[in-house]
């Protein structure tokens, strides 16, 4: 197995583990909050994760490690 | 649907989860938001250390580096952020509702510990405030401490803003209900 598929793994575990952590956030917010302050912040709070995942997913693929084996 | 979508801020602001029929909410009270500066504010210092770990990398001219430490940054803030959120939910999950009927305080203790503690208006016997040293006093929080009939347990709200306003609600709610008048 080369290192760009264990990357790729190794980004899909990562994804998965964050988009849990969105989950049980925005539940807890949702269904246990009590008042309109925790819904704002769980609208806040999704729009924010969404976009630092774009980002995170940008970065990922204009990764260049051929330089770094290289060395390596 | 957009509106309807949106009416989630309005319509759920005096609601709670197991609220009575015809129970009337008078208060919900959390901690003062000074309690979660501290936290939050560690978190604003540690999103600084990409800036610091740039100045160090600007001396190196390696385009490669740069990009492994622009997807490195991007997964410090996203943790950052995920951090930054548990702190704010955990914050917004400890309440203490005061009802016409009875006061629950909600306890989250991390995501999957929950307490619940509920004790009717007409229990209450005495309602008293805590506020200690220089904080409390100029940001004007401190703890509540209601105090029941016989060997039941007292129950002690941590850090709620406003605790002389808050206990002359309380106190009104209970002389309204031991008079059986209509207080709201």
């Amino acid at each position: 197995m080369d290192l760009s598929a264990i990357l790729m793994i190794a980004a899909l575990v990562i994804a998965t583990i964050f988009w849990m952590m969105v989950f049980i956030i925005f539940y807890h917010l949702t269904r246990f909050g009590i008042g309109t302050l925790p819904k704002k912040f769980s609208a806040a709070f999704l729009a924010g994760s969404a976009a630092l995942f774009l980002w995170n997913a940008s970065t990922y693929f204009s990764l260049d490690l051929e330089p770094l084996l290289k060395l390596l | 649907m957009i509106k309807e979508l949106f009416s989630l801020f309005d319509e759920s602001a005096q609601s709670f989860d197991g609220q009575e029929p015809g129970e009337k909410v008078v208060l919900i009270l959390r901690r003062h938001s000074f309690t979660i500066l501290y936290p939050l504010g560690l978190i604003i210092l540690l999103a600084l250390a990409p800036a610091v770990v740039y100045l160090y990398l600007q001396k190196i001219q390696a385009e490669f580096v740069f990009t492994i430490f622009l997807f490195l940054s991007s997964l410090w803030y996203t943790g950052l952020w995920l951090f930054a959120f548990y702190i704010i939910t955990m914050w917004s999950l400890n309440t203490v509702i005061v009802t016409d009927k009875r006061i629950v305080e909600n306890e989250q203790n991390g995501f999957f510990h929950r307490k619940v503690a509920e004790l009717h208006v007409g229990r209450v016997q005495d309602v008293v405030i805590q506020i200690k040293g220089l904080i409390e006093t100029f940001f004007n929080f401190g703890d509540i401490i209601v105090q029941t009939a016989g060997s039941e347990r007292e129950f002690s709200f941590k850090h709620i803003a406003n605790p002389n306003q808050v206990k002359n609600e309380i106190m009104r709610v209970i002389y309204s209900q031991k008079n059986n008048l209509e207080s709201f």
